[in-house]
């Protein structure tokens, strides 16, 4: 066992000039490699963060927009709702109305005409009456007496067909 | 030549190696005393020196290239290229924004990212973060030559050699006394060096005791990483032995080739682990050292 300086000296310099080459062209570029591909990774992973937020916002956005387009439509539902109630009410008493008034004019329609009836009959009465007396008694009344045979036999007619005249009839339908 | 036992080239032969001459270096080529170029086959003889020869040396340095340097210098432009081309390779597709892939792109990331992130940052700060490259240098240059002396017959396994491990340990040595200096300024890197408090006439000893302590640390840092790679060079081939020797006794043989494989096995797989602890430790300690000497208040 020898111990040789020239193998020192050498080893000395073989070391130093592979550490020149290693540092310069070996691990420079992989240090820098290691280091742009941690600086992209990270940079990856926080594009991805912001993106998944990015992603979450819209998510959120777009239920709140359904829930607003659901209670809108809700709304809008009721309202038609309303409306139809509305307007269903209004032709439904618009209808009643009608037919109330329709009621009431035939009714007094009825009422005329069977006051027109009467008044009609009680002429042709008056008339028959004298008539009647004149060509039965055949004889002149005093213009007085002659009045209140008519009215006496007016007053019975009336009360025999008044009654008749006075019953409640049932309207057309 | 007292170091270079002289043996006679012709008729000197003797089978029995010893374990440390199996595990040292050997000259492939260099000079002689005479000037004269001479090659492997001309120096030695069965392992042996041949009778007559001498290196031409040059203050203490021999003219010899041994095989040590030979294996060294592979590694070394194999390590180069390798790395060089993982590296491109990395950086391509991280700019082309393509997935890493390839197991060998992932080992070397691995290793970079333990080297920096789990040795240099924790312990050296920021002062020593910029200077991971030359703790991976370390580590990766010490693993492959710990590793290349599991390779049988091609490999002699640098590290196995003190005068590697003492030049590597030496770099160590010279850049943390640069960085300390360059912290501190040169005087405060050697006041520094005593903790502060000491009455001022210890303070010479502890000075000498702290230096000698900074020199002794890096000798132990060469000592320990050489002693570990040598071990593993002296126990495997002594195991093996037990299969190898005594061809004459057949049971011997036997016996050998039951235990001695299985042994060797088992201690080959403790002996790669050995390679990549050793490897990891001498970068820690280095780490240590100049974190040390760059900040005195720890």
């Amino acid at each position: 066992m020898s111990f040789d300086a020239q193998v020192m000296l050498y080893t000395v310099i073989v070391f130093l000039l592979l550490l020149a080459v290693l540092w310069r062209f070996a691990w420079g570029p992989l240090m820098r490699a290691l280091e742009e591909r941690e600086q992209r990774i990270a940079k990856r992973i926080s594009d991805a963060e912001e993106l998944r937020r990015t992603a979450e916002d819209r998510l959120r956005e777009y239920e709140r927009r359904i829930a607003t387009a659901e209670d809108d439509a809700a709304a809008i539902i009721a309202l038609g709702k309303l409306g139809a109630e509305k307007v269903r009410e209004e032709t439904m008493a618009a209808a009643v109305a009608d037919s109330a008034k329709t009621m009431d004019r035939v009714k007094r329609e009825i009422q005329l005409t069977k006051e027109a009836a009467v008044h009609d009959l009680r002429e042709q009465m008056v008339q028959l009456a004298g008539e009647l007396a004149s060509h039965v008694i055949m004889r002149e009344l005093k213009l007085e007496d002659h009045r209140r045979l008519i009215e006496e036999a007016m007053t019975e007619v009336e009360k025999a067909f008044g009654q008749e005249l006075a019953k409640p009839r049932t309207p057309p339908k | 030549m007292p170091e270079h036992p002289v043996h006679d080239g012709a008729v000197s032969y003797e089978p029995a190696v010893g374990p440390m001459e199996h595990a040292a270096d050997y000259a492939l080529f260099g000079l002689d005393a005479q000037g004269q170029f001479r090659t492997k086959s001309d120096m030695y003889f069965h392992g042996h020196p041949v009778a007559g020869y001498a290196p031409r040396t040059v203050g203490p340095f021999k003219l010899e290239f041994t095989k040590h340097m030979l294996d060294m210098t592979i590694i070394a432009t194999l390590l180069g290229v390798v790395l060089v081309t993982v590296a491109r390779r990395v950086l391509y597709n991280v700019r082309s924004d393509r997935a890493p892939h390839g197991p060998l792109a992932n080992a070397v990331e691995a290793g970079l990212v333990f080297v920096r992130d789990d040795i240099v940052k924790p312990i050296g700060g920021h002062h020593l973060a910029p200077f991971a490259p030359l703790y991976l240098t370390f580590f990766f240059f010490i693993l492959f030559c710990n590793l290349s002396g599991m390779v049988p017959v091609l490999f002699k396994g640098p590290t196995s050699n003190l005068a590697v491990t003492g030049a590597l340990a030496m770099t160590v040595l010279v850049f943390l006394m640069f960085m300390g200096i360059k912290r501190q300024g040169l005087v405060g890197y050697f006041k520094n060096l005593v903790p502060s408090g000491i009455p001022w006439l210890l303070w010479p000893m502890i000075f000498a005791i702290e230096f000698v302590g900074s020199l002794m640390r890096c000798g132990v840092l060469a000592m320990r990483l050489f002693a570990n790679m040598l071990v593993g060079h002296l126990v495997l081939p002594s195991i093996l032995g037990l299969a190898v020797f005594k061809p004459g006794a057949a049971g011997m043989a036997a016996m050998g080739l039951v235990v001695g494989v299985p042994l060797a096995l088992g201690l080959s797989g403790l002996e790669l682990l050995i390679c990549l602890i050793q490897a990891y430790v001498f970068t820690m300690l280095s780490v240590i050292f100049t974190s040390a000497a760059v900040h005195p208040e720890h």
